[in-house]
């Protein structure tokens, strides 16, 4: 069973749902718990390879890493509800806490678990599955839907060919820093221009937006796919409950 | 029954602007065979495609009278749906054509756009691949395509949309003559089975023996055959030994030039074979091996900053180098850039462009468009000009007047290399032509 | 609003262009981050660039001037930061409505009348402080000491003034100059040289 298979919208809702659920919590293990589980099923049950997440996750472990020791020298302290639990704690845990490595934790390790929902989504799924998905679960209009496909295609050509505006304005003698303005200026136009290229391509071939359209693919919700919903809000809430810090 | 009437036509894109880009056009296109429209660029011919095809003014712009009609119907009461049954249009950029990634996607949504039932879809996209030979490349992505397959690819979409229209927006402006040849025998077979093919192009000559009427808007087309000059360039400008240039591939192989100072030198070769990322090399930002120099010094012993003032780049799109939102202000720039004295309005008025000072150079033509970053770009005193693709989106007679301009600055010492892939252009202009083809670049 | 195809791929792909511009930035932004290691607070280096991510909503709204189109623009960029393999996933979606929300609240007010400086400067304001205010939510902001997250708002509002009341609307501006931003809004009011 590849996690490929299943329907976007639901694997969206899915990490969406699960995120403000975590997001009410403090749990550093349920935390952990999630992210593991989250590169488990990446490496598992997916055709993501291992550098591909390594990449992705690189930046999201920076980020995570900022955020702990920015909590860990300027945390805020133990807060009120885990000064009642304290007493139930281990010894390890209440040094920590007092030290501020815990809250430090809470909310490094917070983002950790997001990020393994981002990554199990992103590298599990095709962008064109997607807005597709996303039309037929929750009535995005073609127009929204083909327009962003439309543009996302545009995106090598932008990189391209804002390298190529950097290189003619320095050809024409101008000293140009990483946030100079002119060379986005220019790409603005052709970003304009080109979105209404495209607009006018696709209005040409018939594409209407407001008219009923046919569509071939259609794509099912199956039983696996609530099965994967409910088995993580599930999970989250059990841990939630059971769960201690 | 005429196909196309259009009836007193005015268009202009700004609604507060004085200058109409049609004035009460009229024209009649009858049912059936290839019409070809030619006219020099900024006749309003792309304008006139774009309403034809209902596209305008929804899209931009606003008319201010008349009508177009297709079999009668007027073309602007139709939603896009109707109107890609009766006309549907090929445009100029390969690039912003499609909204999918592959062909067999991009099939599909046409398909869908018209309601096709989905157990035809698999079947009608097939049969038009196959017609243009294009099955192999139904499920690459689209962007691994040459300009010339990706061409061919919407044309695809427009053979399985099946419109009593074909429209062509200057289609072959960007793609090597091989493949524009193969389309417009395509495009016969379609007009003899009594598809109604409409042609905008400057290029009338792709189309002979296979156009039904051409119809010429504006003025008729002047091209100047200049005198070949002799005697140019004893003293080397640029001089390449044994350069291996790579991207992704070898591009080039061990390739030998010297491009004569105060010459007019150009490299042919067909889009993709690497004369772009050649001149990238020459400015310093590509990798190459081998030897390249300028004005005899080694290109790796001249600083960057140096190397921008001795040479000067005109790219493809010209829009891609204005560093102003004025032309006037763009010439002055370069000459403060540059800390030069000479006078803006002179040199403007050289080029023709002083009229339209306080432009936006964005709201000029194609055509203005290049003529403007050519004076910019020389206005900085640059000796050696590299001129990219100076044909895209231009009529053959504002080309001719810019290179009858850059002639006479060849004269006074300057030195233009320029890369193309129009070879009636080569054979006009150059002093000393190479070919770059299948890796090697060799004299011809 | 109606929106048409081509106000929509107007807005996506200048999403797509402020996509890239971000990305490029935050690479830049790396070597701040290295900087505050030392302090304590590298978290902080993120904040100088938070303007960028509201740069869609604040072009969307000043060049179109119409209700909704600040949310539906930054709903848009987010789907689209999605696609384009963002790590936090999904979740963007539900952050972009709430910037573009935030950016809106104050044009909303205002019945769509204003977009000066100074409209432009308090929408910025007041989109920081929601985005902070989501980031104490969900991203776990509430243990982070009171004075770093004033720091951090500061900064942030910072940025956002300078890219999204300053920067945004000169472009903007400059587009309309230019030409290629006929029948929207922004065009009214802006002086064009056409005749010579």
């Amino acid at each position: 069973m590849k996690l490929e298979k299943l329907d976007p919208t639901v694997k969206a809702c899915t990490s969406l749902v699960c995120v403000i659920l975590l997001s009410f919590q403090y749990l550093v293990s349920l935390n952990i718990a999630v992210f593991v589980l989250s590169l488990l099923l990446l490496l598992t049950c997916t055709r993501a390879r291992g550098i591909q997440v390594l990449k992705l996750l690189l930046p999201a472990l920076v980020a995570a890493f900022g955020l702990f020791v920015t909590g860990y020298f300027h945390g805020r302290g133990t807060r009120a509800e885990d000064l009642q639990k304290i007493a139930a704690m281990p010894y390890a845990v209440r040094a920590a806490m007092s030290t501020g490595l815990y809250p430090a934790l809470q909310i490094s390790t917070r983002l950790l678990a997001y990020a393994g929902f981002g990554l199990l989504f992103a590298l599990s799924t095709d962008g064109e599955a997607f807005i597709f998905s996303l039309m037929h679960r929750c009535r995005l209009s073609p127009k929204f839907a083909y327009g962003i496909l439309a543009a996302i295609r545009l995106m090598p050509n932008m990189v391209r060919e804002f390298k190529s505006v950097r290189l003619a304005f320095r050809a024409r003698g101008m000293q140009l820093r990483w946030y100079s303005l002119p060379p986005v200026f220019t790409m603005l136009v052709n970003s304009i221009r080109w979105s209404q290229c495209v607009a006018m391509a696709m209005e040409s071939k018939g594409f209407d937006g407001d008219a009923p359209r046919t569509c071939s693919i259609v794509p099912k919700l199956r039983w696996y796919d609530l099965a994967f919903f409910s088995c993580w809000i599930t999970g989250i809430l059990v841990g939630m409950c059971l769960l201690r810090y | 029954m005429d196909a196309v009437t259009i009836g007193d036509v005015t268009f202009r894109y700004f609604p507060e602007g004085k200058r109409n880009i049609l004035d009460h056009v009229e024209l009649r296109i009858p049912e059936g065979g290839i019409t070809v429209l030619t006219g020099p660029s900024g006749c309003g011919k792309s304008t006139l495609a774009a309403l034809m095809a209902g596209l305008y003014p929804g899209n931009g712009g606003v008319l201010i009278s008349g009508d177009v009609k297709l079999w009668g119907r007027s073309v602007f009461s139709m939603r896009p749906q109707e109107r890609a049954a009766y006309i549907t249009m090929l445009f100029q950029d390969p690039d912003l054509q499609f909204c999918m990634s592959t062909l067999r996607k991009e099939l599909r949504f046409c398909l869908e756009n018209i309601c096709v039932r989905p157990d035809e879809i698999g079947t009608r996209s097939q049969q038009a691949a196959k017609a243009l030979g294009m099955e192999a490349l139904l499920d690459r992505p689209l962007d691994t395509l040459s300009g010339g397959e990706k061409q061919k690819a919407a044309l695809c979409c427009l053979l399985a949309l099946d419109s009593r229209i074909f429209l062509l927006d200057e289609a072959f402006a960007n793609i090597d003559t091989r493949t524009a040849r193969e389309i417009v025998s395509h495009l016969r077979s379609a007009a003899d089975r009594g598809k109604t093919i409409i042609a905008i192009d400057h290029h009338a000559e792709l189309w002979q023996g296979a156009a039904d009427r051409v119809i010429s808007m504006g003025e008729a087309q002047v091209v100047a055959v200049p005198p070949k000059r002799i005697g140019a360039g004893d003293v080397p400008a640029v001089v390449l030994r044994d350069v291996t240039v790579r991207r992704d591939r070898v591009l080039i192989e061990g390739g030998c030039a010297v491009f004569p100072k105060g010459g007019m030198s150009m490299i042919l070769g067909e889009s993709g074979s690497g004369k772009t990322t050649l001149f990238r090399s020459l400015l310093k930002q590509h990798p190459y091996e081998g030897h390249m120099e300028v004005d005899g010094r080694d290109l790796t012993a001249i600083r960057q900053k140096e190397l921008f003032c001795k040479v000067g780049v005109v790219f493809q799109k010209p829009a891609d180098q204005f560093i102003t939102q004025n032309v006037l202000q763009e010439v002055q720039a370069s000459l403060r850039l540059w800390k030069r004295q000479e006078d803006a309005r002179t040199l403007l008025e050289g080029y023709g462009l002083w009229q339209y000072r306080k432009y936006s150079p964005y709201m000029l033509s194609q055509g203005q468009q290049r003529k403007l970053a050519v004076l910019s770009v020389l206005a900085g005193g640059q000796e050696i000009l590299l001129l990219d693709e100076p044909t895209y989106g231009q009529d053959s007679r504002s080309t001719a007047v810019m290179m009858e301009q850059l002639r006479r600055k060849t004269e006074a010492g300057l030195t233009v290399i320029c890369i193309t892939h129009d070879e009636e252009l080569a054979k006009v202009w150059a002093d000393k032509i190479y070919r770059l083809e299948g890796r090697r670049l060799y004299e011809a | 609003m109606k929106w048409k195809l081509k106000d929509i791929l107007m807005i996506a792909v200048c999403a797509v262009l402020f996509g890239v511009i971000f990305l490029g930035a935050t690479y830049a932004g790396g070597a701040l981050y290295g900087l505050l290691l030392p302090l304590g607070m590298p978290s902080l280096g993120y904040e100088p660039f938070y303007g960028l991510y509201f740069m869609a909503v604040a072009f969307a709204v000043y060049v179109i001037r119409k209700p909704g189109v600040g949310i539906v623009a930054e709903i848009l960029a987010a789907v689209i930061e999605t696609l384009m393999g963002n790590f936090f996933g999904p979740i963007i979606i539900l952050s972009g409505f709430v910037q573009g929300a935030g950016f809106e609240l104050i044009f909303a007010l205002t019945k769509y009348k204003r977009f000066d400086f100074k409209t432009m400067a308090l929408a910025a304001v007041i989109c920081s402080c929601v985005t902070l205010g989501y980031n104490l939510i969900v991203s776990g902001y509430d243990m982070i000491a009171l004075p770093v997250l004033a720091l951090m708002l500061a900064v942030r509002i910072v940025s956002a003034v300078v890219i999204d009341a300053i920067v945004t609307p000169r472009l903007a501006d400059g587009l309309a100059r230019a030409g290629v931003l006929g029948g929207y809004a922004v065009c009214e009011g802006v002086a064009k040289d056409l005749d010579c």
